[in-house]
């Protein structure tokens, strides 16, 4: 059964965007509906429209007008309070603040239309946490009141193990590694259900059984398999691991990985 | 090497190496026998990991040694800081500050202030003065954005005018011109609106908080001085990482473009964990392996040829081939 809300984060430079990516072509291929968001970034226009990846793209002011507006029960008074300049520069400071409206849109998106998927383009492991901890931070903050009910409605949906799967992944070296396990504690100790901790980029899985390697291949490859190692002593089998790609061009690179995202669904 | 400056900026996309570069620039000046501060302000902490420091100690310099910390022959040391918003706040406006419930919550460690708090931190070390260099491992990519945007942010929300209203307002007075202010600023019709959403009891403590950081103006207000230093030649170096294995060109481009009104020419674009050498030397016959040698071959030509169009200064770092990030950093160190 696929989720409604599939989180991918990892820490940086290991290919969140190309697997949530290759996700979103993965379900489009089994006839789910489905939008990409690239969260609080903007998205690789280019790449989505050249690979056919529908892409929800979520402009700060749009967002903030609509979710205020809700809230206010008037979309004029929505539009008003986004123009007023102390309101804008405290919205600035305040980053929580703008996670918090983004995640309150795109869960209102999932409850309008019981059909569609998310998949979500997330920060890395620092940033990625600033986002979980937002709801239960502005909860502590506001107390009562029509934000809190709001909260506690996006906590139901993001809490669900049915609704949302948090996808960590690592490449296989031992501070991407080390950085994945940490966070994946840091995200069970906030009550969402386990992140799943899935290695991309392995030269190891693409190239161990080839003979004939250049010294420093072969020294990349021991490294990698002592991490896949160390892993398993640890943590288990290692599973689905996502191979290296050889190829130059982003779009190529998503659509060899692909049919590998059948497991992470 | 390379002349180092009061303080020097590290800064790429995500896993491009930026923490371990600039702990080996530490470990290259220090060694030297330069007195230099390492300050970390991305919430990811790898920092923590490669000196083996602990978290709790967040917030607090810690001198690191060569042997105990780094496993190294000689015998030298340097401070690091790991940032911490809360103890920031802390130092700013002393225990009490921390005690309002919003503030307590916005500096946890992902309470989402650090950016803007960061500015703050590096200040106060420029202005204390006690280091030859101040090494800088900023956050990836659109928060490093953040990080240098925030002092637009810190100018527009400590207005004059908000100030004197968040005055007026806590002191419940109703002196008639502050009324008019408050009517016409929007902000009086703002308060009532959140109130209505969230209770009399939020907006009395909300005024309350804005009071406090108001209070506290000046700290956030010096910190803008760190823009100067950050423009200034003489006074910074700034160090643009680029890691061949995983391109991102173009946020490259865009770091670039968005830092451009701080940038002097003594920037330094650098490639890292560069294959280069060893593709060189290998010289497959078989089809498949040459294949793969030719897209690792263009990879390493694409940054270069982004690097030569648009940097003059450019330092390529090889991949040091093991686990431990103190090897990674030690390494790393002699290519300075």
């Amino acid at each position: 059964m696929h989720k409604r809300l599939y989180i991918i984060t990892g820490k940086g430079g290991v290919g969140k965007t190309i697997v949530s990516l290759a996700l979103t072509k993965q379900l489009i291929a089994k006839g789910k509906k489905v939008l990409y968001n690239h969260f609080d970034q903007d998205p690789p226009s280019q790449l989505c429209a050249a690979m056919n990846i529908p892409v929800l793209k979520l402009e700060e002011d749009e967002s903030l007008k609509t979710y205020v507006g809700k809230k206010l029960h008037s979309q004029n008074l929505g539009s008003w309070v986004v123009k007023v300049p102390f309101f804008h520069s405290l919205f600035n400071i305040i980053p929580g603040l703008k996670n918090l409206v983004i995640l309150g849109h795109l869960i209102d998106m999932l409850n309008e239309d019981p059909e569609l998927s998310i998949v979500l383009d997330s920060p890395s492991s620092g940033h990625v946490l600033t986002l979980f901890e937002t709801p239960r931070n502005f909860k502590n903050i506001f107390k009562t009141g029509p934000l809190v009910e709001d909260i506690k409605k996006i906590n139901k949906m993001t809490k669900d193990p049915n609704v949302l799967k948090i996808i960590i992944l690592f490449l296989p070296t031992l501070m991407a590694l080390n950085e994945g396990i940490e966070l994946q504690t840091k995200i069970k100790t906030l009550d969402y259900s386990a992140p799943h901790l899935v290695m991309n980029n392995s030269f190891f899985h693409q190239l161990k059984n080839w003979h004939g390697l250049p010294e420093f291949l072969k020294q990349k490859l021991a490294l990698e398999e002592k991490v896949v190692n160390w892993y398993e002593k640890d943590l288990g089998e290692l599973k689905h691991p996502i191979p290296h790609i050889f190829e130059e061009k982003a779009k190529d690179i998503v659509a060899q990985i692909t049919p590998y995202m059948e497991n992470l669904l | 090497m390379i002349r180092p400056k009061k303080l020097e900026i590290f800064c790429g996309t995500g896993g491009v190496g930026k923490t371990t570069l600039a702990t080996s620039r530490a470990v290259a000046l220090a060694s030297k026998g330069h007195k230099v501060l390492l300050i970390t302000i991305d919430p990811a902490k790898r920092l923590k990991e490669i000196l083996k420091l602990s978290e709790a100690r967040a917030g607090k310099v810690e001198t690191i040694s060569s042997k105990v910390h780094l496993n190294m022959q000689d015998d030298f040391s340097f401070d690091a800081l790991l940032m911490s918003p809360r103890e920031t706040f802390k130092r700013i406006g002393g225990e009490k500050v921390i005690e309002n419930p919003i503030l307590k919550i916005l500096t946890r460690p992902n309470g989402g202030m650090n950016e803007i708090l960061a500015l703050v931190e590096v200040d106060h070390h420029l202005s204390q003065n006690n280091y030859e260099t101040i090494i800088l491992d900023t956050p990836p990519g659109q928060h490093f954005i953040d990080f240098l945007e925030s002092s637009k942010k810190i100018k527009l929300f400590f207005k004059k005018i908000y100030l004197d209203i968040f005055q007026h307002l806590k002191s419940g007075g109703k002196k008639r011109k502050f009324f008019t202010t408050l009517l016409s600023s929007g902000i009086k019709k703002l308060l009532d609106l959140l109130e209505s959403i969230t209770g009399a009891h939020f907006v009395t403590e909300f005024i309350e908080t804005i009071g406090i950081v108001y209070n506290h103006k000046d700290d956030f207000i010096k910190a803008l001085e760190v823009q100067e230093t950050l423009k200034n030649k003489e006074l910074s170096n700034w160090f643009l990482i680029a890691s061949v294995d995983h391109k991102k060109i173009s946020e490259a481009a865009e770091i670039k473009s968005k830092a451009a009104s701080f940038l002097h020419e003594d920037n330094y674009f650098i490639i890292n964990r560069s294959w280069s050498p060893h593709l060189a030397k290998w010289q497959p016959k078989e089809s498949k392996m040459a294949n793969i040698r030719t897209t690792l071959w263009n990879r390493e030509r694409e940054i270069m040829d982004f690097a030569e169009k648009n940097y003059i200064n450019i330092l390529q770092f090889g991949e040091i081939f093991s686990l431990l990030p103190e090897d990674q950093v030690c390494q790393l160190a002699k290519s300075w």
